[in-house]
């Protein structure tokens, strides 16, 4: 579903990684470790279009979208501290991705009540993002991007802050609502532990480049 | 680094404190106004409040202060109109004691508002007599006249075989379209004072008919004197397109003295049937608390020192009849010999009715 | 519109005690300078008769429909012309950036007359008195308030957010209208209420390019005070001035109460990466320097050209602090002059609108009229203000007619918005967390005070100052009405000199301008390089 094929990145003439390589099939979970700097953020940018290519292509399923700027390739993205627009309340924020793809607005309603639900937020439409604990924050950011139903969807460091419980809980709602969908995901972060817990493969990002 | 900030800010503020505190000394020492004894000794020292064209001669003031032992401080600011306006509103407390530079198209303005102490100078005698008319109670002093004429650009119509326009008539004739720029009536005193040659010479119902046929033909209004002489007008500095001026009889002898370099004819010419009399008064402001020595300081304004200072340095014509004029005057300038004059209460009863009437007629 | 951030106002500020005796400077302020001398004039010269007899005038309502029009096509054009300049100095960062926005900054500051001259001599005879030389001086004038307005927002809006809608399918474009354009609203608001309120006064503008055929209603009223003695007129013009506006400016005010900057000042300007994004970055850049410039040079031409070709001649004559041959003062001495004021201005708009802007800020709603209070200056007709002036204090120890302390009163007013809206959004922005966390730490109100916001608020707060020297340097309207040629200033020399035919005397009067520009460029030099963040007007 993902190709990534030799790909460098470089900031100035610092290079982050070059001929880095992978394969994700349908419907795969893979989690990207490494340590600190070792460019799993910056490799996820890349994938998304937002980070510029030294070299290298990127397919999303046979189509190449190595030129295609990021809001024509098809792919979302889970943000670290979960961007959400903070001028929308949370149905707002849910839609985006309807409303640009004109969506009536009817089945739209539809849909985001639809995915609030699945993601454990039923009622909380209205509400503003300030109204929101960091938990139910980053379920929106879930939801936001599944609603988009994006042919590959990067996670980056989705959990980071949550910690205990909250953090236990969520992984395990992340987990089975992937594989439910059957979303292809790339996962990046540090804890080995939750990648284990969320993904089919874990690799080392240092191990992609040749 | 917050130090520094600290460091900053005190500086700023010993520094401006220092600033403020020199300053107000300075500032006491040589502005005095009529409300406040002057504090060191005997010496007085009045305040002459003038409009920003009163540039007299630097040092002319010695010999009145060597002869009387009174100091004069000189405060210029804005315009005529600025001038009558602040000194109506402080009648009775002024801002100084003596005023210089109210004209006939102010005057009756400020002794509606009573701003004057009347006094009849003890050199009243010498005054030419044709500009004591319409000062009946000696409110105000006369002091200089000058005349706003049409200029004309002298090689404009050489080059182009024409007479230059001499009568207001001649003004709309369509030989002359699109040639004459004046400034607003509303915005400049000359430009009023031409407003109200029109007024004399077609009459309190024709004039609105005139300027009806100034406009068909093309009058350019600006908004002040500078613009239109300095900007507009072919014959001077600017080199505009415009060959036709409302400006000054004493106009063409100050091209010839600021030419740069010197020539020996004027670039420009009057049409004398055009001219408009200005009288410049001079008054003792009610409240002073010098009311002698304001006295005095009048009387040394139209004494022969001052009145032989005033061509050269403001370009008006002196009113004693003693005073010499310059030989530029004589040789470059003209003296109308029958100027069109109206009386200032007839001027201040219709004026502002008259220019809302010119307003809707020439601006809209 | 919901807040991305709970309001500062709806947590209440430790300091809420102290913030009505902040309050009683500035309102004493602006009652003795304002209020009174307007109370003075209207009491004197209105009647409700004169008020009838204006309001079914058709000129008046020419006059009236003409300062509405064109203030909002001023502002109008101008939002879409400092629009990418705008974006350039918000999103990028770029050497010579703080040049730049110090460029656009000088005109904001730059006297009416100057500008004006400027002008006449760079746009063809054909646009003299003509609207379309108004509206490019208008928007010449405040390009810098939406670039300081505006860029300040935008500036703190993180790029991860655009990322984030282009994973969801957003085009540039798209995203543009649906976040940016809405998190930028407010700015924009506030950006378009100052440039209508400072175009629908505008006066020397209007005077020097708009030809006697056009007049807002400051012109209007300095016509009718000063040139036809209607005093009546000229207070119940003002008077309806007032209304009007202080209806503008209470909308304004209500519409950017809610909405503060960000709590955490963050900046997030990039440099520049991909080729397409240098040349956008340095295209706009380079064009606005070139556009903002043009007119600062004609002056600077201007100094040197005389009717036999170039020549130093009047700069010679300046710095010789030669007598100009029409009056009796040195040049240079302007120069000074104008420097004690603007330091002195600095000083009294400084303590004051840190006075206001605290009481604001930390008050609650007893202090909340103060906001409105300060603003005052803005819709208040200068004309009738300085007349207000001169028939108030004009007794005793009142008597401040010709004390030197006079200008710096009347710049400080023209000042005191600019100061307030500077500190204002800093002193909001101060995190209570902050403070909670020193206060956990044992400090007392005041110590708190000392160590959290006093070190946010003093680089603000020299900022301010800067700003408020700059105004004083270029202020003309209120100075025009109140200085005498003994303090004369910059601006009224110049003015005074443009005034007089004659090459050599027009050159000097562009040898000053010069200077001023120098002057100005040098103090908002030193605004930005104090601060890294940028600072509202």
């Amino acid at each position: 579903m993902l190709t990534v094929d030799d790909v460098a990145v470089e900031f100035g003439s610092k290079r982050i990684f070059d001929h880095l390589s992978m394969k994700l099939g349908s419907g795969e979970l893979v989690s990207l470790v490494g340590p600190s700097g070792s460019g799993k953020t910056t490799l996820l940018r890349a994938i998304a279009g937002l980070q510029p290519l030294a070299s290298g292509q990127i397919y999303v399923g046979e189509r190449n979208v190595t030129d295609l700027p990021t809001y024509r390739r098809g792919i979302g993205m889970v943000f670290q501290d979960n961007q959400l627009f903070s001028h929308l309340s949370v149905f707002e924020n849910v839609a985006y991705s309807l409303r640009i793809k004109h969506i009536p607005r009817e089945i739209r309603e539809q849909l985001v009540a639809d995915m609030l639900k699945v993601v454990g937020l039923a009622g909380f439409d209205k509400r503003t993002t300030m109204q929101l604990s960091g938990g139910e924050a980053k379920r929106v950011a879930v939801a936001r991007s599944l609603v988009a139903e994006p042919s590959v969807l990067l996670l980056d460091e989705p959990l980071s802050g949550l910690d205990g419980e909250l953090h236990a809980r969520l992984l395990l709602d992340l987990s089975v609502l992937l594989r439910q969908r059957g979303t292809t995901v790339v996962h990046v972060t540090h804890d080995l532990e939750e990648a284990r817990e969320l993904s089919d493969r874990i690799v080392d990002i240092r191990l992609l480049s040749q | 680094m917050r130090k520094t900030h600290i460091q900053i800010l005190s500086l700023g503020i010993v520094g401006a404190l220092l600033v403020m505190s020199g300053c107000a000394i300075d500032a006491s020492s040589t502005e005095t106004t009529a409300g406040s004894d002057t504090t060191e000794g005997e010496a007085v020292t009045l305040t002459l409040l003038a409009h920003e064209s009163f540039t007299p001669s630097p040092g002319i003031f010695d010999e009145f202060t060597a002869a009387t032992g009174v100091n004069v401080s000189v405060v210029p600011s804005g315009d005529a109109g600025e001038l009558v306006t602040k000194a109506v509103l402080t009648a009775g407390n002024p801002e100084g004691d003596v005023l210089w530079g109210v004209d006939n198209t102010l005057l009756s303005r400020a002794l509606e508002a009573n701003v004057f102490k009347p006094y009849k100078s003890k050199n009243f005698d010498l005054i030419d007599p044709t500009s004591t008319a319409g000062i009946p109670g000696n409110e105000v002093t006369p002091v200089d006249t000058g005349d706003v004429c049409i200029n004309y650009d002298i090689a404009f119509y050489a080059n182009q075989n024409l007479t230059p326009p001499l009568t207001l008539r001649a003004l709309t004739s369509s030989t002359y379209k699109d040639q004459l720029v004046v400034p607003s009536p509303l915005s400049s005193s000359p430009g009023l004072a031409f407003f109200l040659a029109t007024v004399v010479e077609f009459g309190e119902s024709g004039w609105q008919e005139y300027w009806q046929q100034l406009r068909d033909n093309g009058v350019l209004v600006v908004d002040g004197w500078t613009e239109a002489y300095s900007v507009e007008f072919s014959g001077s500095s600017g080199k505009g397109d415009r060959p036709l001026v409302v400006s000054y009889s004493s106009s063409p002898p100050a091209e010839v003295l600021f030419a740069n370099p010197p020539i020996t004819e004027a670039p420009t010419g009057v049409a004398s049937l055009t001219c408009f009399r200005q009288v410049e008064y001079v008054g003792v402001l009610r409240g002073t608390k010098h009311e002698a020595e304001a006295e005095m300081l009048v009387d040394y304004l139209i004494d022969l020192t001052f009145q032989n200072d005033l061509p050269l340095t403001q370009f008006v014509y002196p009113v004693n009849i003693n005073a010499t004029l310059p030989e530029a005057f004589t040789k470059y300038s003209l003296r109308p010999e029958n100027p069109l004059t109206l009386e200032p209460n007839v001027i201040a009863e219709h004026r502002t009715a008259w220019l809302d009437e010119w307003t809707q007629i020439v601006l809209r | 519109m919901s807040n991305p951030l709970p309001s500062p106002i709806t947590v209440r500020s430790p300091y809420r005690a102290a913030a009505p005796a902040l309050a009683i400077l500035p309102t004493l302020a602006i009652a003795l300078f304002v209020l009174w001398p307007l109370v003075n004039i209207f009491s004197r010269a209105l009647s409700w008769s004169v008020i009838a007899r204006l309001a079914f005038n058709p000129t008046i309502r020419q006059v009236l429909w003409f300062s509405t029009w064109q203030a909002l096509a001023s502002t109008t054009i101008t939002l879409v012309v400092a629009f990418p300049a705008t974006y350039v100095l918000a999103r990028f960062r770029f050497p010579g950036k703080r040049m730049l926005l110090a460029l656009v900054t000088i005109p904001f500051v730059l006297p009416t007359v100057v500008v004006g001259a400027a002008f006449l001599a760079l746009l063809p005879n054909s646009l003299h008195r003509s609207i379309v030389a108004i509206l490019i001086a208008h928007t010449y004038f405040n390009i810098a308030v939406v670039v300081r307005i505006v860029g300040r927002r935008w500036e703190q809006v993180s790029p991860l957010i655009n990322d984030a809608a282009s994973t969801l399918g957003g085009s540039p474009l798209r995203i543009f209208r649906t976040l940016t354009l809405p998190t930028l609203s407010t700015a924009i608001r506030s950006a378009s209420a100052v440039i209508f309120l400072l175009c629908f006064t505008s006066y020397g503008i209007i005077r020097v390019l708009g030809g006697p055929a056009r007049a807002t209603l400051e012109v209007e009223i300095y016509s009718r005070a000063v040139q036809l003695g209607d005093f009546a007129g000229a207070a119940a013009l003002s008077l309806f001035q007032l209304v009007v506006l202080g209806l503008a400016m209470w909308w304004w005010i209500r519409s950017t109460r809610g909405s503060h900057d960000l709590a955490r000042i963050q900046m997030h300007a990039a440099v520049p990466q991909t080729l397409r994004q240098r040349i956008v970055v340095y295209g706009i850049s380079a064009t606005t320097a070139i556009v903002v410039a043009a007119p600062l040079a004609t002056v600077f031409i201007r100094s040197i050209s005389t009717s036999t070709g170039v020549s130093l001649d009047a700069w010679r004559l300046v710095f010789g602090n030669h007598v100009t041959g029409l009056g009796t003062r040195p040049p240079l001495a302007a120069f000074w002059t104008s420097l004690q004021y603007a330091i002195a201005t600095a000083v009294i708009a400084g303590v004051i609108g840190l006075a206001a802007a605290a009481a604001i800020a930390y008050g609650d709603r007893s202090t909340r009229p103060v906001e409105g209070l300060v603003m005052l200056p803005l819709a208040t007709s200068a004309v009738t203000l300085g007349l207000g002036l001169l028939i108030t204090f004009d007794s005793g120890i009142t008597d401040l007619r010709a004390r030197w302390i006079m200008v710096p009163i009347a710049h400080s007013l023209v000042a005191l918005p600019v100061v307030v809206r500077t500190m204002l959004p800093v002193i909001r922005s101060i995190p209570q967390s902050v403070r909670d966390a020193s206060a956990t730490l044992g400090a007392s109100k005041w110590q708190m005070w000392l160590t959290i916001d006093r070190s946010l608020i003093a680089r603000a707060w020299v900022t301010s100052l800067a700003f408020a020297g700059a105004i004083s340097l270029g202020e003309f309207g209120a100075s025009s009405f109140l200085t005498r040629r003994n303090s004369a200033t910059l601006p009224t020399e110049i003015a005074r000199l443009l005034g007089r035919p004659g090459d050599l005397v027009q050159a000097q009067a562009y040898v000053l301008a010069s200077l001023l520009i120098v002057f100005i460029a040098v103090s908002l030099l030193a605004v930005d390089g104090l601060r890294p963040d940028r600072v509202a007007v």
